[in-house]
């Protein structure tokens, strides 16, 4: 009696454990088929309940409704194992073939059934086929169903690394086997199906025939069969396996319930992790996107340096296609111009990789979708899906077909110029962002060219400067010496008519020493005006060859010292102002400083700021005071010519030690040269029409 | 009846199963062929095929547990010219072989359609012959019960009403697995489906109608026999009428079922595959009818004389 209130107890636990979770909700699947497993631990131990009032006797009136309770409730409890083991059996989904066995199984099933009906009809008490039945139909394959459904949640739980629910659920999956073996096999005896040898009360029949028969049974099988044998060896009473197999059952049910406490955690922990990565994804793209303008910005601060310091307009372009091809990571970027005569686009500079290259010869741009977004004046953004042939001959000179593009057109004062394009042919994504960053850069193109042109009408104007200073030259000293010529031949006339001859003679010495002069200027200013930066040879040959020159004329000790190796790397207005002041420095020495020594030296310094190139002009002269110097012309408008090119003069000289002039110009980056050899041949040289 | 006696349900209704269910489908192959084309058709058969074939092998396997000594069942066909039995045993193997050979045909060669389709009929004729022959076992002076042309008749029935209730399990089955392994020819099968269910939902209900008049007829000549036939009578309207009444409320449960499941299907043609509990359910109840009624037919026999 008291095993049937604690299996009862076992139960009605069970059943209050899985309805009150039902209750707390949950996504889990599982959670729907709990009401099930309640209502079946709850009808479960109600009818061990009857079982224990059953044991204690009664009134006849009061059994028989006892016994029509246990009627009602025996299959009830077996129908909502069944329910409750069809549905977590199914809950994750069954492979294929089990799609075939309710094919394979409904004769069986019909067979059995119909079986199951015809042992109604048998003397024995109804309520004994009603158990039998109950168990064997009902029961025993509802348990089956919730112990491989179990089995199955634990294979799953533990792929999804919830290991200790994983455990129970496999505990739940054994003892539920464990219940079907105990509670839907063992049954009371009678003379028809397993029920015949298989049962608790010794009684065996041959299940063939029907008829009672010896223990042996059929084919000896009834020996290890007869359950009573078996619990005859412990000395237990069926009723207390049940109680322990009812208690298994509640014990890793209860336990595996904790799955859903755990899956909330573990979803607890996924949103964490996924936040944690969506987080590091943000940084990521954010220092990604820092990285990519910082290196925009550089590269347009370096864009920019370059044009301020006047440097060649070819190798400024050629940096921006290179630079933009490397920052869009595009296989190509070209940059075509318009031709006005013929009327054409032709592509100048183009990048690719491991070549960036402005182009000699031209090569006539025709591909429509170019020639429609310079019509159009309007940026064209490729989406990916445009057809081939659209960007067909797109990346000139690759074979690859192209599969996105960025076209921009170039604008310089309302007019269009030309195109800047950037295409790929790899399954890199482009953005709207790319667009903008080659607008961009094609702005800085125009900026180029327009830069190029202010630059060569600044030349134009130093032309006309020069010619005008050239003419005021002659007339404040040719001319002037041409005038006092003038007078001073009528004074040697008037001289000669009046017969002072050595008057005379005074007066020519003057004359003479005019003309000296006179001639001294004359040709400084050829030897100026012959001496060009058009050197083959280079800069610094010029430069020899001028003060060699000088000193012929002048017959002033000349030498020249040069420390540098290769190119001056200076801007090619520094090396303009260098020429110039070296002359301005070389006219003061004739002129005032009554040297009979100069020395030209020339090397290149490094200095915090970085590499210079230093000119310095020493005269073995009569030197003057510094604070004198204030009021030269001429050193003032060196130091103004060194700095409009970024350079620094100073000037150190003491009477009776002679005068040093120093000047520095600062170095254009090597790598600004490496980057495009070819930009020094003469003949591509960017032209202004 | 005990274990060994059940035996002979088992291999009379399934053999009965086997061969309706093999007629059914092959009406329905053979009436899908100018519409769909004879290679469809064998495609969407193969599976039931395979599922007959089996069925009918554990109905014949099954009748051996009927035997003293099932070991020597061959020598039966050592009489085939005087004994129902042997000639039964005959046809029953030529059925089987018949099946397996179309099963061959239909799982392991391409083309053969026609020899394909003549073995089918073929393998149908040997079933039909086999019911007959079984029928013609019980049709004994000795038996009252039996010894009616109500037994050959009612043989037929069985025959024919479980393979209309087996086939459109079998067709939704295959239907299901189809899909689940993603094959293309989907909208046939859902047309042969549609097309087809409504014909075998009004035949089942003619073939229940039939069986009613059938008991109707065999209870009147049992109540106008003699002794026996009044002592199989009186067993089948006291001892067994519980079993009686269940088996025809199954029946009409059973074939009501599919009569609703036809016009459910007709009216939500989106539910196809989703019909298949509702038609193993019916087919089930049927099928336990049909058994019980099979029950019936050999625990009401009394045997005249020793």
């Amino acid at each position: 009696m008291f095993i049937y209130f604690l299996t009862g107890l076992a139960f009605e636990g069970l059943g209050l454990a899985a309805y009150l979770q039902s209750r707390q909700g949950s996504d889990l699947p599982l959670n729907k088929h709990l009401k099930w497993l309640a209502a079946f631990g709850i009808v479960c131990g109600v009818t061990s309940w009857i079982d224990m009032f059953l044991t204690s006797g009664g009134t006849e009136e009061y059994l028989n409704i006892l016994r029509l309770t246990r009627m009602i409730g025996q299959p009830l409890t077996g129908l909502l194992l069944l329910k409750f083991g069809w549905e977590i059996l199914r809950e994750i989904p069954l492979p294929k073939w089990t799609i075939f066995i309710p094919g394979v199984l409904i004769v069986p099933i019909a067979y059995v059934i119909t079986y199951a009906a015809t042992t109604f009809i048998t003397p024995s008490p109804i309520e004994i086929p009603i158990d039998i039945w109950s168990r064997y139909l009902l029961y025993l394959p509802g348990a089956i169903m919730a112990g491989i459904g179990f089995l199955r949640q634990w294979n799953m739980q533990r792929k999804l690394g919830l290991s200790d629910v994983a455990n129970l659920m496999l505990g739940a999956g054994v003892a539920f086997l464990l219940e079907a073996f105990i509670v839907g096999l063992v049954v009371p005896a009678a003379p028809y199906g397993p029920a015949s040898y298989y049962n608790y009360d010794r009684v065996v029949f041959n299940a063939f025939t029907g008829e009672q028969a010896g223990v042996t049974g059929f084919l000896g099988l009834t020996n290890w069969l007869d359950y009573k044998r078996i619990l005859d060896l412990t000395s237990l009473p069926i009723s207390f396996w049940r109680m322990l197999s009812a208690f298994t059952v509640t014990f890793f049910v209860m336990r595996g319930l904790g799955v859903f406490e755990a899956t909330r955690k573990q979803q607890l922990k996924a949103l964490q992790d996924e936040r944690a990565q969506a987080q590091k994804a943000t940084l990521d793209a954010q220092i990604v996107a820092r990285q990519t303008a910082e290196n925009w910005t550089e590269i347009l601060v370096n864009i920019n340096r370059r044009i301020t310091e006047l440097e060649d307009v070819d190798r400024i372009l050629l940096y921006i296609v290179e630079n933009a091809r490397k920052l869009l990571r595009a296989d190509f970027v070209g940059l075509a111009l318009l031709n006005e005569t013929p009327h054409s686009l032709e592509l100048k500079y183009f990048s690719r990789e491991n070549t960036s290259e402005m182009i000699t010869s031209p090569v006539i741009v025709k591909t429509p979708l170019i020639l429609d977004t310079l019509e159009s004046v309007h940026s064209y953004h490729s989406l990916g899906n445009e057809p081939p042939a659209k960007l067909e001959n797109i990346m000139v000179g690759l074979q690859q077909p192209a599969i996105a593009a960025e076209i921009v057109p170039l604008e310089l004062d309302n007019r269009p110029i030309g195109v800047l394009w950037a295409a790929r042919s790899s399954e890199i994504q482009n953005s709207e962002t790319d667009l903008i960053w080659l607008e961009c850069m094609a702005d800085q193109v125009a900026i180029t060219i327009q830069h190029g042109l202010m630059t060569a009408q600044l030349q134009s104007l130093s032309i006309t400067e020069e010619r005008a200073r050239i003419a005021r030259d002659m007339h404040d000293g040719l001319a002037q010496v041409l005038g006092y010529l003038n007078l001073e031949v009528q004074t040697l006339d008037a001289l000669h008519k009046q017969g002072k001859s050595e008057a005379l003679t005074a007066e020519l010495e003057k004359m003479r020493q005019a003309i000296q002069v006179a001639n001294a200027d004359v040709r400084e200013n050829i030897l100026s005006l012959r001496t060009t930066l058009a050197n083959e040879q280079g800069l610094v040959s010029a430069m020899g060859e001028y003060l060699a020159e000088f000193g012929i004329q002048t017959g002033i000790e000349t030498s020249i010292t040069n420390e540098i190796e290769g190119e001056l790397n200076i801007s090619s207005i520094a090396e303009v102002q260098l020429v110039c002041i070296l002359q301005e420095g070389l006219a003061n020495v004739r002129k005032h400083a009554h040297a009979s020594q100069v020395r030209v030296m020339i090397k290149k310094m490094i200095q915090k700021e970085g590499e210079y190139v230093h000119l310095q002009i020493n005269d073995n002269g009569i030197g003057f005071k510094m604070r004198d110097s204030k009021r030269s012309f001429g050193l003032k408008t060196m130091k103004e010519r060194a700095s409009s090119a970024r350079g620094i003069l100073e000037v150190h000289s003491e009477l009776g030690t002679g005068t040093t002039i120093e000047c520095r110009f600062p170095c254009l980056e090597a790598e600004q040269l490496k980057k495009s050899p070819a930009i020094f041949s003469q003949e591509g040289r960017f032209s202004i029409s | 009846m005990n274990i060994r006696e059940w035996t002979l349900p088992v291999y009379t209704i399934l053999t009965q199963l086997a061969t309706g269910a093999l007629f059914v489908l092959w009406c329905i192959r053979t009436l899908g062929d100018s519409h769909y084309g004879r290679e469809e058709m064998d495609r969407i058969v193969k599976v039931p095929i395979l599922i007959i074939l089996i069925t009918a092998i554990v109905g014949i396997a099954g009748a051996h547990f009927h035997l003293s000594r099932p070991y020597l069942s061959f020598l039966a066909v050592r009489n085939f010219h005087t004994s129902w039995l042997s000639r039964e045993l005959v046809y029953n193997l030529s059925f089987i072989l018949s099946i397996a050979g179309l099963w061959f045909l239909l799982w392991y060669r391409k083309g053969y359609t026609k020899l394909k389709k003549i073995l089918g009929w073929v393998a149908i004729f040997f079933g039909l012959t086999t019911d007959y022959c079984m029928a013609r076992i019980y049709l004994l002076a000795s038996q009252p019960a039996w010894n009616s042309p109500l037994t050959p008749i009612s043989f037929l029935e069985t025959t024919i009403l479980l393979g209309i209730m087996t086939v459109p399990v079998l067709l939704i089955m295959d239907l299901r697995f189809s899909k689940s392994m993603k094959q293309e020819d989907q909208s046939i099968r859902h047309e042969i489906i549609q097309g087809s269910f409504t014909w075998l939902a009004i035949i089942a209900v003619v073939m229940v109608v039939a069986t009613t008049v059938l008991n109707f007829f065999q209870i009147s000549s049992l109540h106008a026999g003699n002794a026996s036939a009044q002592t199989t009578l009186a067993l089948l309207l006291n001892l067994y009428q519980p079993l009686l009444i269940i088996r025809y409320a199954l029946l009409l449960t059973g074939v009501g079922w599919l009569g609703f499941s036809v016009i459910r299907l007709n009216s939500h043609r989106n539910v196809t595959e989703e019909m298949m509990g509702s038609l193993f359910i019916a087919c089930l109840l049927v099928m336990i009818a049909e058994i019980l009624g099979r029950f019936l037919f050999f625990a009401i026999h009394v045997r005249i004389g020793i």
